[in-house]
């Protein structure tokens, strides 16, 4: 038993320094900065960090994408979940979802900018300003709307719509009265993670107006110029425009999920399921869709990887091989295609360990402390990333040095190495494994350790041969969950990233702002081509499970 | 009549896959009479009473509802058309409403301005004083089956369909709540559709009851027909309990191990003999036998015995027991054997 409680005592100790590194302090870095503020500065620093623009823009994008999402993912989770749907097009829904937004910003920006977009005319909308952030945000957001959408309605059992049929409702009433009445908790929590996620974008805007000769700033880019502009100066400013984010990045959800309680009540699950009906004009809207979000900028950039000179039509004379040529030989993509491997397989099973270390303390120990550490890990996740970037820069952009009895003294030196961005993509994304390792361990009956320890292991035995197997699954769908964010990872990268630690992110970025688009379009087409492969792997490694 | 069917076929799916639910149903249902489906999982029953819902379309068949046909050729009422009641299985209580704006909403529907006023009146009634206003996510599962009731009984239906309403219950609060449901119905003349796979709560309620079996309905009687007229040996041994011993015809009687039971003309030929428990007694002397075990359940005795290879029960007043025993009243049917040739 004390050797139980000396294993115990290391991976709440582990656990402990991790959540120091990757939460306490950066966190604690920004407060500090905010305290270090005299009040006399106030008005220059505010004066300097914003015009007003960025944060009436921040808040007009939030509504934006709000009522975008809204308007094509409620009736899209209505179709997926009452209407007969080809196999293709239901699962076709989720793509635009998991583009990377900043890879459908570049496809957008081949689309639809104003001097020699392939479609622009077509659409009436200025894609380097405010509508064509709230346009690529909102396409990018929607499914997410529309999935909780389905997944509400798809746990109404059918006697819910049956007791109202046979009390005198058509169609129309019961979906008025009783179909969307029961889908609006779910709503309420997509709202939430719909303004937060809009508010917290950054590769979006950045994009749309590094190309813009007037940009409409909103609160993440202008930390990112802040930063840029002058170090000095600039950190006050970020951390203010930080806590400005925080409003709508935490606010939002945490008003949402009070207003979802405040509705109490829960859709008792269970019973038949609501049989679909065949509705061709339902099905066809809902293929329109995943025709315009995702498969038309997917082939955007695919001919985009191609184009030899943008802009100059797609005529035969104009297309080649040359961009992919180029970039496949560029030294820049090799470094920076290591580094995003190397960090992502790093982050992933660190974040994996991690999160299956917090998630059993605080599932099967469940002290209020085990349970506290759970929470503050999945902070990182919570906040917006520029928040999260900006303090670990504050923490950690100098050496920080612990003197140990005076004698031994330990230099932790993590600015500008692969070190700080593992640490970074770590600490935000432990929150998946973690969420997974939780869910796993609360399906899983105590009884079966429980038969395990009655019949003679430890509590490494059990963990080893019992907890362990059973979770993997769980795991192995985190790792893949972390690894592909990872890969493509842009806003923590673009704040921590050194002169020596390029990643995928932030060359992708510098090759769409400053040199070359079409290689951007190439590279892009590499990173959505990685993250199908990931996709499969995670499909299939799913499916073999679900064989055995 | 209150609902006729005539002719009801359901299948699943189609082709050589087709999963035959319903194979031709003929039902009549009186006015003012607690009708039951009675049968094991699977038997068609509650694919009966969703057709006649209008939440399953038959294959072929028609239903009349009140005189009026709602499935017949070229004619398919919808249920919100059809002017029921129904009680679910999962109750189906909506969550997202309080308790009145359950039991008011096919009012509503109606624009009946007093919609509240008598949803109160009726939650009065099924035992619901002061609740209408909570949430109806907070009731117990037996009270959310009575607002399920008032919220089927609302519209003041003529015909009622419970759909296994009490089998989600404990069974201190079923037995409470079919007294009460049969209270219900009969002081407002209702004809009532029960589908159960419960036969003390078929019998316990029902003016007839029908027994259902792989599609098929088997046979339709009151309750005590029912149990003394069991016209096939499904009826018999789901109504209660049902003893069955192998036996012979031989010059127009039945013996078992050469024991003269009764005079029965026809083929000689082994034969089957399916009698209760209570009709079956030990006496001084009959059909040998070897007890097995003795259980005392108060008004009577239960005793276990075995004639030969098989085995019987007894349930009598007395609690002695003998070597042998008297059938006083069974059933024979002819056993299926293999043919001369054999």
């Amino acid at each position: 038993m004390a050797a139980l409680r000396g294993g115990e005592a290391l991976l709440r100790l582990a656990a402990a320094v991790f959540l120091l590194m990757a939460v306490a302090m950066p966190l604690g870095a920004l407060l500090l900065q905010l305290g270090a503020l005299r009040w006399q500065e106030l008005p220059a620093v505010l004066g300097g960090a914003f015009d007003g623009a960025a944060l009436l823009n921040s808040a007009l994008l939030c509504l934006g994408v709000l009522a975008v999402t809204n308007l094509f993912g409620v009736p899209l989770g209505v179709a997926l979940a009452r209407v007969r749907l080809p196999g293709w097009v239901a699962m076709g829904v989720r793509l635009p979802y998991v583009i990377p937004p900043y890879v459908s910003t570049i496809a957008w920006i081949q689309l639809a900018n104003p001097t020699n977009g392939l479609l622009t005319g077509l659409l009436p909308l200025n894609i380097y300003s405010l509508w064509g952030m709230i346009w690529v945000l909102g396409l990018h957001l929607t499914p997410f709307v529309a999935l909780s959408v389905q997944d509400a309605l798809n746990r109404v059992p059918a006697s819910m719509e049956e007791a109202a049929r046979v009390a005198g409702a058509g169609r129309r009433e019961i979906l008025r009265d009783i179909t969307l009445p029961m889908a609006l908790p779910a709503l309420l929590a997509s709202a939430g993670f719909v303004l937060a996620s809009a508010a917290a974008s950054f590769g979006v805007p950045y994009l749309l107006s590094a190309s813009s000769s007037s940009p409409d700033p909103v609160l993440t880019t202008r930390i990112y110029q802040a930063l840029e502009l002058s170090p000095a100066t600039g950190r006050p400013q970020a951390v203010l425009l930080a806590l400005l984010l925080l409003v709508p990045g935490v606010g939002a959800p945490l008003l949402f999920r009070w207003m979802q309680g405040r509705r109490g009540f829960s859709v008792p699950a269970g019973g038949r399921a609501v049989e679909p009906v065949a509705l061709p004009a339902a099905a066809a809207g809902v293929g329109l869709y995943v025709a315009v979000a995702a498969l038309l900028p997917l082939i955007a950039v695919v001919i985009g990887s191609f184009t030899l000179r943008l802009g100059a039509g797609i005529g035969p004379s104009n297309l080649g091989l040359k961009p992919w040529i180029d970039l496949l030989s560029d030294g820049r993509l090799h470094r920076a295609l290591l580094h995003s491997t190397i960090l992502a397989t790093a982050a992933a099973t660190a974040a994996c360990g991690a999160g299956l270390v917090l998630g059993w303390l605080a599932q099967r120990r469940g002290t209020a402390l085990d349970r506290g550490i759970a929470a503050a890990a999945r902070l990182p996740f919570l906040i917006p990333g520029s928040v999260l970037g900006l303090g670990l820069l504050l923490c950690w952009s100098q050496d920080i040095r612990f003197v140990l009895l005076d004698r031994v003294s330990l230099i932790l030196s993590l600015p500008d190495t692969l070190w700080l961005l593992g640490l970074a993509y770590t600490a935000r994304f432990v929150a998946l494994p973690l969420d997974g390792a939780r869910a796993a361990l609360q399906s899983m009956h105590p009884s079966l350790e429980e038969a395990a320890r009655i019949s003679g292991a430890g509590t490494g035995g059990v963990l080893r041969d019992v907890t362990l197997p059973i979770l993997m699954p769980a795991l192995q769908s985190a790792w893949f969950l972390v690894f592909v964010p990872c890969f493509c990872e842009l806003t923590l990268s673009v704040l921590l990233k050194g002169p020596e630690t390029e990643v995928l992110g932030t060359l992708l970025f510098y090759l769409q702002s400053y040199a070359d688009p079409s290689a951007a379009a190439v590279l892009a087409v590499l990173v959505v081509a990685v993250m199908g492969i990931g996709a499969a792997a995670l499909w299939l490694a799913g499916r073999n499970r679900g064989a055995t | 009549m209150s609902v006729v069917l005539a002719g009801v076929t359901k299948s699943y799916g189609s082709g050589a896959a087709a999963n035959r639910v319903v194979k031709g149903i003929d039902l009549e249902i009186h006015d003012a009479e607690i009708f039951t489906l009675l049968g094991p999982s699977g038997c068609g029953k509650t694919t009966t009473l969703r057709m006649i819902a209008g939440l399953e379309q038959p294959d072929s068949g028609t239903i009349h509802i009140n005189g009026e046909p709602v499935v017949a050729p070229g004619r398919l009422v919808p249920p919100e058309q059809r002017g029921l009641g129904m009680v679910f299985q999962s109750h189906a209580i909506w969550p997202h409403m309080t308790v009145v704006e359950n039991v008011a909403y096919p009012l509503k529907l109606r624009n009946d301005p007093q919609a509240r006023t008598k949803a109160l009146e009726l939650l009065q009634r099924v035992g619901l004083t002061g609740m209408g206003d909570r949430p109806a996510h907070a009731l117990s599962g037996g009270q959310q089956q009575r607002v399920s009731l008032a919220r089927a009984l609302i519209t003041r239906p003529k015909v009622l369909l419970l759909d296994e309403p009490l089998s989600a219950l404990d069974a201190g609060l079923r037995v409470e709540l079919r007294v009460q449901i049969a209270e219900l119905a009969r002081a407002a003349k209702l004809s009532v559709l029960l589908v159960t796979h419960d036969q003390e709560e078929a019998m316990s309620i029902s003016d007839r009851i029908g027994v259902m079996n792989g599609g098929v309905l088997e046979q339709v009687d009151d309750p005590a027909g029912l149990y003394r007229r069991p016209k096939t040996p499904f009826v018999g041994s789901f109504i209660g309990h049902m003893n069955h011993l192998h036996a012979v015809r031989r010059a127009g009687s039945i013996y078992i191990h050469r024991v003269f039971i009764r005079e029965s003309p026809g083929f000689e030929e082994p034969v089957r003999l399916s009698f209760r428990p209570e009709s079956v007694e030990f006496a001084e002397v009959g059909i040998p036998c070897v007890l097995r075990s003795r259980s005392f359940l108060g008004a009577f005795t239960r005793f276990e015995v075995s004639v030969g290879q098989e085995r019987i029960r007894i349930d009598s007043h007395s609690d002695r027991a003998s070597n042998f025993l008297r059938i006083r009243e069974c059933m024979i049917e002819t056993v299926k054997m293999p043919t001369a040739e054999e």
